[in-house]
């Protein structure tokens, strides 16, 4: 993993203005996601603005709908009775998303499922050679920030040839 | 940097590239917590952090700098194995005991999440609060930790144990 700056921004403006000042920064919130890839050198930021203390409402917005706080994870989002009633397939794509890699990625709370993972799960698997968003692409930014970059291949099936 | 750890304030000063995991192990010298894949697949490293299960390899030491972290070396009380603990031993929860610290703070962390009533992937009814444990929901929430002894059975077990005797007291 390369060196990088840790920045912890306390409101919405500071992670605005750390972002804006610094190059190749990101923002890190649980890390389950991004410190993996910073540790296979597939994301190099120079810096980290932590930004879950970031603002954990979820607040009812005056057009119907919910405004998810930057610091909301996504198991508390899941969580929610709101979202559970009125967005249950959100509730859904955050509970199971990692489900389609169950085999390296355990499908309890302890991670944070990411939309990323859960458009793996929405996608036929044959086809999931890489990522598209399901969701407004806002990359990093929340707990169901989309990240523009491919990932690997998922595990496909190989015979292996007894010698 | 400060931490509590196990109600105790430890510091440390580390690079930010160290991983919650490795600042316990490595410079705390709480080897309790186990380092299995290093990368969130095992739960072997899993931490109770304000109460809530984390996987301590994938979080960086830095950001939880402030906050009550427990590892397995903090549920005992004194010479009083922790009532998980003894749940592990009477239904035979491990084998060689690798997974066993992750799979314990893992159920307790567990045991908070059905308790504010938190649905899981395999929940039928997304609205309501209170989730019965069944096994098939044990299974599910314990998914992220794995024990390749397979000791599953006494796992899920030990757990049920745990959680009817906290529902009669």
């Amino acid at each position: 993993m390369r060196a990088f700056d840790y920045l912890r921004a306390d409101d919405r403006g500071q992670a605005i203005g750390a972002a804006a000042e610094h190059t190749a920064a990101r923002y890190l919130g649980g890390g389950t996601n991004l410190v993996d890839l910073m540790r296979e050198n597939i994301e190099q930021p120079a810096t980290l603005i932590d930004v879950t203390a970031l603002a954990s409402e979820i607040t009812e917005t005056d057009e119907g709908g919910l405004l998810i706080g930057a610091g909301v994870t996504n198991s508390a989002l899941a969580a929610d009775q709101r979202v559970r009633r009125r967005y249950p397939m959100l509730a859904r794509a955050l509970l199971t998303g990692a489900s389609a890699r169950s085999a390296t990625w355990p499908r309890s709370a302890v991670m944070c499922c990411s939309v990323r993972a859960a458009s793996i799960s929405m996608t036929p698997r044959h086809t999931a050679t890489s990522v598209r968003p399901v969701a407004a692409v806002m990359p990093s930014r929340a707990s169901i920030a989309i990240t523009p970059f491919s990932v690997p291949r998922l595990p496909v099936w190989q015979y292996i040839r007894p010698t | 940097m400060q931490w509590t750890i196990n109600g105790r304030v430890r510091e440390a000063e580390i690079d930010f590239r160290t991983s919650l995991l490795d600042l316990l192990r490595e410079h705390l010298d709480l080897i309790g917590t186990r380092k299995g894949c290093n990368q969130g697949a095992c739960g072997a490293c899993t931490v109770l952090v304000d109460g809530e299960r984390i996987n301590a390899c994938l979080a960086l030491a830095v950001q939880y700098q402030g906050r009550s972290i427990t590892t397995v070396e903090g549920l005992a009380q004194d010479a009083e194995l922790h009532p998980v603990q003894q749940a592990f031993v009477e239904h035979d929860g491990f084998q060689c005991g690798y997974c066993t610290p992750g799979q314990l703070c893992s159920a307790l962390g567990m045991a908070g999440e059905l308790r504010r009533g938190m649905p899981s992937a395999v929940t039928t009814d997304l609205t309501s609060d209170d989730i019965a444990p069944s096994h098939e929901e044990l299974r599910e929430r314990m998914s992220g930790n794995l024990c390749r002894c397979g000791a599953y059975n006494g796992i899920t077990a030990a757990i049920a144990s745990t959680l009817a005797t906290e529902g009669r007291s």
